[in-house]
């Protein structure tokens, strides 16, 4: 174990250097003792081989696990956008109008709006760059705008923007925000629905939610509900915000 | 950046180094969808593609960060990913890239280390050590890992693995490095194994 001890040591470049030297002179005297360094350096490297091919497999479980609830969520999205079930849903919210009001789930416990919003961080002008068709400085003007909070400002910037690149998601998740925060929220609840299938899917949800937490007519089972199944998911991003929100719910 | 997403980008460095698989998870989420458009946006490339570099990409943040060659931040670590993600496209992809790509903010990539993509160089005792790993018993894999790959102390492993102290956690990771020595030395993957 002692010679293992020194080998390992000599490997992982934890031997003093004073130690380095000998033990490397008598790896050229000792041609026994080269084979085992040689053999023991092969089987770190192997072990370490095993870790990477560990961490790219694991990779590769949550890239499918992602794309399969993009399916799940986009065929769902479909089928709540049937006519069928659109009037049945427009019953629903009938319905569910008349609880309004009667639930206020987080009574005096503060805005659970303020507690929760935070916006979306800046990826175009981190991105930069374009394909000529796209209006970069109209973006960064809108987007300087956005982060400094200036969100009336921002918002017919970020709508022109929006409806110019529809194969950007993010800019409807902006101009969302930015309708949201100027208290427009059938434009933001719309820009957020306009995401359902795109990339951006779990960002409008979570985004929709806080409008509805904003506007606080909100159905408090519903909300609850929603909260509810993305703190249970492992895959969703906004699953810490989410439990957050939940434990700030007080208990029936 | 500012102090809050310094402190957040400080935490998150902290969590990947731990290998806090929660918070992995949340960030390979968080970043995926942003890092898809970027690459396909600016290297003409399908989903896919760009989805197998931000995978690349990813990692080589993971193995950066684990080893200490990224502790402080100057910038986001989104941008340190896609800071790798541009050496990978370019790499990758040079001549199908874009003209006009306006990446020069990002920070030069050039020391980050990308040799583990390069698999290929591995001998054979190499892959059969990789492979008999798995042959060896979960509580050995597992010290093995934790201490070659994830590269914990013998104290943090003691402490994950409910061992007295960490010269007992040390000497059970000799016994069970010894075991696939051993291992390797009597069922060694013939070359056809990995063909």
């Amino acid at each position: 174990m002692e010679t293992l001890s020194q080998i390992e040591q000599y490997l992982t470049g934890e031997m003093p250097e004073a130690e380095k030297a000998a033990f490397e002179a008598a790896m050229q005297q000792d041609e026994h003792l080269r084979q085992e360094v040689e053999a023991y350096r092969d089987i770190i490297a192997g072990i370490e081989l095993a870790g990477e091919d560990a961490f790219e497999a694991k990779l590769q479980s949550w890239e499918s696990q992602i794309q399969a609830e993009n399916k799940v969520q986009n065929t769902t999205v479909r089928k709540l956008f049937s006519p069928a079930v659109s009037l049945v849903m427009a019953a629903a919210v009938v319905l569910l109008l008349t609880f309004i009001f009667v639930f206020k789930p987080f009574g005096d416990a503060g805005d659970p709006f303020q507690q929760a919003f935070q916006p979306y961080p800046d990826e175009i002008t981190l991105m930069g760059g374009g394909d000529g068709t796209f209006d970069q400085q109209k973006a960064n003007q809108a987007m300087g705008l956005y982060n400094q909070q200036k969100y009336t400002e921002a918002l017919p910037l970020l709508e022109e923007l929006a409806g110019a690149n529809p194969d950007i998601p993010v800019l409807a998740l902006y101009e969302g925000i930015a309708a949201l925060q100027t208290g427009v929220f059938e434009k933001a609840q719309q820009s957020f629905h306009a995401l359902d299938n795109t990339s951006y899917a779990f960002q409008g949800e979570w985004y929709n939610i806080l409008t509805e937490l904003k506007k606080g007519d909100y159905d408090a089972p519903a909300l609850q509900s929603a909260l509810s199944r993305i703190a249970k998911s492992d895959t969703h991003p906004y699953q810490k915000e989410a439990e957050k929100l939940l434990k700030k719910w007080p208990a029936d | 950046m500012d102090k809050r997403s310094f402190t957040e980008a400080q935490s998150l460095l902290e969590d990947i180094k731990r290998g806090d698989e929660r918070s992995l998870n949340n960030w390979y989420k968080q970043t995926r969808p942003a890092f898809i458009r970027w690459g396909v946006k600016n290297y003409d490339c399908t989903e896919d593609e760009v989805i197998e570099v931000f995978q690349k990409a990813f990692t080589v943040l993971y193995f950066n960060v684990r080893d200490g060659k990224l502790t402080e931040m100057s910038s986001s670590l989104e941008t340190y990913l896609l800071g790798i993600g541009k050496r990978l496209f370019l790499e990758h992809f040079r001549r199908r890239a874009k003209a006009g790509v306006s990446l020069d903010q990002l920070p030069d990539t050039a020391a980050l280390d990308t040799d583990y993509i390069d698999k290929e160089s591995r001998n054979h005792r190499q892959q059969s050590a990789a492979k008999l790993l798995a042959q060896l018993g979960e509580t050995c894999r597992q010290i093995l890992i934790l201490y070659y790959f994830r590269k914990f102390s013998m104290e943090a492993i003691a402490e994950e693995m409910e061992y007295k102290n960490d010269k007992v956690a040390k000497k059970k990771k000799y016994e069970c490095l010894k075991r696939l020595r051993d291992m390797v030395d009597e069922k060694g993957y013939s070359m056809d194994d990995f063909m």
